[in-house]
C-alpha cells in the first residue's frame, strides 16, 4: 500500500490531552505550509512588480523600487524561515506554525500597506488596474494558505483591508468598492474553510491507513513469533526423543540378553513357551520404538544423508531376498523387473529404507495376488515402482496414508500391524533425499508407489581399482577338466568353488590312489598341492597319472620355496605357483599351461 | 580368557556378564561404567575387550581410540545401540574386530557372542550385505570367486603371511605385530600386502569382512 505522500514521522505529543493524531496533523499543516512559502516567492515578486509598474510614473523611482525589494525580501524571509531544521516535538511545532503565521502578517503588511499608499498616489483608472491586481493577489493566496487558515486570515487581511480602507475614503462610490472587497474576503474565507476541512479529511483518510498498516505488521510479527516458538518447540522435542532414544533403548537390550540366557536353559515346554512370548513382546516393543525414534530423527532433522553413487541392482537384489520368504508365506507371487546399469547418486541405505518400507507396505496389504518391483529409466530419470495387487486405497484417503499413525482398515489399532510411521517415514525420507513419491491406487485392484530421481552418469573406475578386461580366454576356460589333488577336504573344497566359478569342471582327489581312480573319466589338467600326506607329494601322483595317461598338463601349489623344488619340476614340464597364488595368477597359469605349455 | 566390558549402563553391563558366565564359565570378566574407569585398568592383560561406543563423556569413536591405545594387544569388539552400516565400517576401520548390535534378537545375540567367543568375527548381517565392503573382483565373475572357504587361504598364503594377517585382523598394529614376531615393520607391510592381494582386498577393513564371511578364526 503506498500513500501519495507519505505522512511524515511521528512527532512526540506534549501533553496527555494532545492526542498524536493532532500533533500528527499540526504537523502536517506546517510541512504543507512551509512547501507553500517556497513557492510563494515567485507569483508574489511578479505580482509587486506589476504594482510597482503601475504606479511608476507616479511615484519616485526609489520608492517602488525599495517597496518591491521590501516586498521580495519578506517573501524570501518567509521562505528561508520555513527551510530552517525542526525538532518534531509538539512545542516547536507549535511555535513554527505561529512564527509562520506572524510572517506572513509581515508579509501581508508590508504588501498591503504599500499598494495602499501608492494607490493613493494614483490616478483613478491606474487606482482600478492596482486593486484588480492586489484582488488576484489574495486569490493566490487561498491556495498557498489551504493547510492553515490562520495564515490565510494573517495575511489576506492586512493585504487588502488598507487597500478598502483607502476606497472608503474616496468617497460614496469608494465606499461601495471597498465594501465589494470585503464581500469578497468573506467569500474567499469561505473557499479556505472548505480547502481546510478537505485538507483534514485528507489527513484522516491517510493517518487511519497508517494505523492499520502499523497494526497489521505488528500482527504479522507476533504471528510468525509464535510460528517460530512452535517451531522452535517441535524441534526440541524431536531432538529430545532422539537423543533420549539411545537411553530408552538399553532396558530393552538388557532384556534380550536375558532372553538369551533364558533360551540356554532347559526347561519345561510351559517355561519355553513364556520365554518366547517374552522374547516376541519385547521385539514388538522395540520395533514400535525404533518407528517412533525415526520418525523423531528425521524430524530433528539429525538424519544427515551419504550420498555417493552406486548400482540400483544390487540394493534390488538385497531386498528381494528379504522380501521372498515373507511374501511366500502369504502365497504371493514376488517379482522384479530391474533393468541393468541403473546408476544412482543418493545415499544408499535410506533408499533401501524407502524401498524396503513400500515393499512391506504391498505384502501386508496384499492379501493375495502379486508384489512387484520394477525400475527402469525414463527422460534422464529412474523409476523405480513398487507395485501390487493389494486392496488399493480410496482417492480420499491417499493424501492421507502419509500421516502418522495412519492406517488404512486398522480402526481396531491392532498394535501388531505395526504404527503406521511406514509410509510416513518414506515421505520423510523422499523429502530429505529429493526424490519425487507419486501414488497411482485403485480400491479392490491395488496401488503402484513410484520414486523418480535423476539417473546418475557412470561413474568412472580409477585405474588402480579397475577390473581388468574380459579375459579373451574365458572362452577357451569352459568345460576344462580339472583334477584338483589337496589331503585337506576344505581346501579342495575351497579350490572347487574357486574353479567351478570359472566354468572349469572339477574333479577331487586326494591322493594318488584316488587321483587315479578319478581320472579314469578323463582330464585336461591336474592342479595338486605339493605336501600331502604320509610324504606323498603332489610330484609323486602327476607322475603316476601321466604314467598312466600320457602327457597331462600339470601344475603344483607349494609353499616352499627351495631351488630343487623349482628345478625338479620344470624339468618334469609342471608348472610350480608360490603361495601366495593371487587368483589372477592361478588363472593365467591354467590358460598358459592348458594352451600347450 | 580374560574380558572386559565396558558399558555405561548398569542393568546391561550386568545382564551381559551373566549371559557371558552361560555361554563359558571359565570367562574373568571385569567391568568398567565409561571410558575413564576402564583406563585405569591399563595393564591388565585382556584378551577381549567389548566397548559401548555411545557412552557419556566420549564421542562416537574417541573411545574406540582410546581404547586401542592403552590395550594395544586387546581385541576389541563393539557394542551398539545401531546397525547402521556405515557405523559398522567406521568401527572396523579404527580397529576394532568385531560389531554386535545390542538391538539383535537374542538368538541372534547368542550367536553373536559365541562366534566372538570362540575367536571368529561377528558383523551384523545388514553390514555384511553393504555394498562398499565388496571386495573388488579381480575379474569379471561374481558370487562364486568370493566365496573363498576358510581354508584357500591357508592354500595361498605362507603361515608366516598368515600369522601377520591375523594378528592384523585382530587390530593390532603394525608396529605391535612387527615386536611380536620379532620382524621389520617392512615385512609386516610386505605381509599383508600380499595377503590382501590373495583375499582380492584392498586394507586391513576389508578383509576384517572377507574373514567375517569366511568364519575364519582369528589366531593371534
Amino acid at each position: 500500500m503506498q500513500l501519495a505522500t507519505p505522512l511524515p514521522l511521528s512527532p512526540e505529543p506534549s501533553t496527555d490531552n494532545e492526542s498524536a493524531r493532532e500533533v500528527k496533523l499540526k504537523q502536517y499543516q506546517l510541512e504543507n505550509l512551509s512547501r507553500q512559502a517556497r513557492r510563494v516567492p515567485g507569483p508574489v515578486i511578479l505580482a509587486a512588480a506589476v504594482v510597482a509598474f503601475i504606479a511608476w510614473d507616479f511615484v519616485p523611482s526609489w520608492f517602488a523600487i525599495g517597496w518591491g525589494m521590501v516586498v521580495a525580501a519578506a517573501v524570501f524571509v518567509r521562505a528561508g524561515y520555513s527551510r530552517r531544521p525542526l525538532s518534531m516535538t509538539s512545542e516547536s511545532i507549535q511555535k513554527r506554525l505561529h512564527h509562520m503565521v506572524l510572517l506572513s502578517l509581515l508579509n501581508g503588511s508590508v504588501a498591503g500597506i504599500g499598494s495602499a499608499y501608492l494607490f493613493t498616489q494614483l490616478p483613478a483608472d491606474r487606482q482600478t488596474l492596482l486593486t484588480m491586481i492586489v484582488v488576484g493577489w489574495t486569490a493566490g493566496a487561498v491556495s498557498a494558505n489551504a493547510a492553515y487558515a490562520r495564515a490565510f486570515f494573517a495575511y489576506t487581511l492586512v493585504l487588502l483591508t488598507p487597500l478598502a480602507i483607502v476606497w472608503a475614503l474616496q468617497g460614496t462610490q469608494g465606499i461601495g468598492i471597498a465594501a465589494l472587497l470585503m464581500l469578497f474576503l468573506a467569500i474567499e474565507s469561505g473557499f479556505v474553510s472548505d480547502n481546510q476541512r478537505v485538507f483534514r479529511q485528507s489527513f484522516s483518510i491517510r493517518y487511519e491507513n497508517e494505523q492499520l498498516i502499523e497494526q497489521l505488521e505488528r500482527q504479522r510479527q507476533e504471528i510468525l513469533h509464535e510460528k517460530d516458538r512452535a517451531e522452535t518447540a517441535n524441534l526440541a522435542k524431536s531432538r529430545f526423543l532422539a537423543a533420549a532414544s539411545h537411553d530408552i533403548r538399553q532396558p530393552l537390550h538388557t532384556i534380550g540378553l536375558y532372553s538369551a540366557a533364558l533360551s540356554l536353559r532347559k526347561t519345561d515346554e510351559r517355561s519355553q513357551e513364556l520365554a518366547r512370548q517374552i522374547s516376541l513382546a519385547v521385539g514388538s516393543l522395540a520395533s514400535l520404538l525404533d518407528s517412533l525414534l525415526d520418525i523423531s530423527k528425521l524430524d530433528a532433522a539429525a538424519v544427515v544423508p551419504e550420498v555417493a553413487t552406486f548400482e540400483l541392482g544390487a540394493l534390488t537384489a538385497r531386498l528381494m531376498d528379504e522380501v521372498g520368504p515373507v511374501a511366500n508365506e502369504k502365497g504371493l507371487a514376488l517379482s522384479d523387473r530391474v533393468a541393468p546399469d541403473l546408476f544412482v547418486h543418493t545415499d544408499a541405505m535410506l533408499l533401501e529404507r524407502i524401498v524396503r518400507n513400500l515393499l512391506d507396505n504391498a505384502v501386508k496389504y496384499t492379501p493375495r495376488g502379486s508384489v512387484a518391483l520394477r525400475a527402469f529409466s525414463r527422460g534422464g530419470m529412474v523409476i523405480v515402482e513398487v507395485a501390487d495387487t493389494g486392496i488399493g486405497i480410496p482417492p480420499k484417503e491417499q493424501c492421507r496414508i502419509y500421516e502418522e499413525f495412519y492406517q488404512l482398515g486398522n480402526s481396531a489399532r491392532d498394535r501388531s500391524q505395526g504404527l503406521g510411521l511406514g509410509l510416513a517415514i518414506v515421505h520423510r525420507l523422499a523429502k530429505l533425499l529429493d526424490i519425487t513419491l507419486t501414488l497411482k491406487s485403485q480400491e479392490g485392484a491395488g496401488s503402484t508407489f513410484a520414486l523418480s530421481l535423476p539417473l546418475a552418469p557412470r561413474p568412472r573406475i580409477p585405474r588402480s581399482t579397475q577390473v581388468p578386461a574380459e579375459f579373451a580366454d574365458a572362452a577357451s576356460m569352459q568345460g576344462l577338466r580339472v583334477l584338483v589333488i589337496d589331503d585337506e577336504i576344505s581346501i579342495r573344497t575351497g579350490m572347487q568353488a574357486l574353479l567351478e566359478s570359472w566354468g572349469l569342471h572339477v574333479t577331487l582327489a586326494w591322493d594318488t590312489t584316488s587321483s587315479l581312480a578319478l581320472a579314469q573319466q578323463g582330464m585336461d589338467l591336474v592342479i595338486a598341492d605339493y605336501r600331502l600326506r604320509d610324504s606323498e607329494t603332489g610330484l609323486d601322483v602327476i607322475r603316476s597319472l601321466r604314467r598312466q595317461h600320457g602327457t597331462l598338463a600339470a601344475m603344483v601349489i607349494s609353499g616352499d620355496t627351495a631351488p630343487e623344488r623349482i628345478h625338479e619340476l620344470k624339468e618334469e614340464n609342471i608348472r610350480l605357483l608360490h603361495k601366495p597364488v593371487a587368483q589372477t595368477a592361478l588363472r593365467q597359469a591354467i590358460v598358459e599351461v592348458v594352451g600347450g605349455a | 580368557m580374560n574380558l572386559l566390558v565396558v558399558d555405561d549402563h548398569t542393568l546391561f553391563r550386568q545382564g551381559l556378564k551373566f549371559l557371558l558366565r552361560d555361554l563359558d564359565e571359565h570367562l574373568n570378566i571385569s567391568e568398567a561404567a565409561d571410558c575413564q574407569k576402564a583406563i585405569e585398568l591399563r595393564g591388565q592383560p585382556f584378551d577381549l575387550i567389548l566397548l559401548d561406543l555411545h557412552m557419556p563423556g566420549t564421542v562416537g569413536l574417541d573411545a574406540l581410540a582410546a581404547m586401542k591405545e592403552t590395550f594395544e594387544i586387546s581385541r576389541i569388539v563393539v557394542l551398539s545401540g545401531e546397525e547402521d552400516p556405515r557405523q559398522v565400517r567406521r568401527a572396523i576401520e579404527k580397529g576394532a574386530m568385531g560389531f554386535v548390535p545390542k538391538s539383535s534378537s537374542p538368538e541372534v545375540l547368542l550367536s553373536a557372542l559365541q562366534i566372538v567367543l570362540a575367536g571368529s568375527i561377528y558383523l551384523p548381517p545388514l553390514a555384511l550385505k553393504d555394498l562398499q565392503s565388496e571386495p573388488a573382483p579381480a575379474n569379471g565373475t561374481e558370487k562364486h570367486s568370493r566365496s573363498h572357504d576358510a581354508h584357500l587361504l591357508g592354500n595361498l598364503l605362507s603361515p608366516r603371511q598368515l600369522e601377520v594377517l591375523h594378528k592384523a585382523i585382530a587390530g593390532k598394529s603394525n608396529k605391535l605385530i612387527a615386536r611380536e614376531l620379532d620382524i621389520s615393520e617392512g615385512t609386516v607391510k610386505a605381509h599383508l600386502a600380499a595377503s590382501f592381494v590373495a583375499l582380492g582386498v584392498h586394507n586391513r577393513t576389508e578383509a576384517v569382512y572377507v574373514a567375517a564371511r569366511l568364519g575364519l578364526q582369528i589366531k593371534d
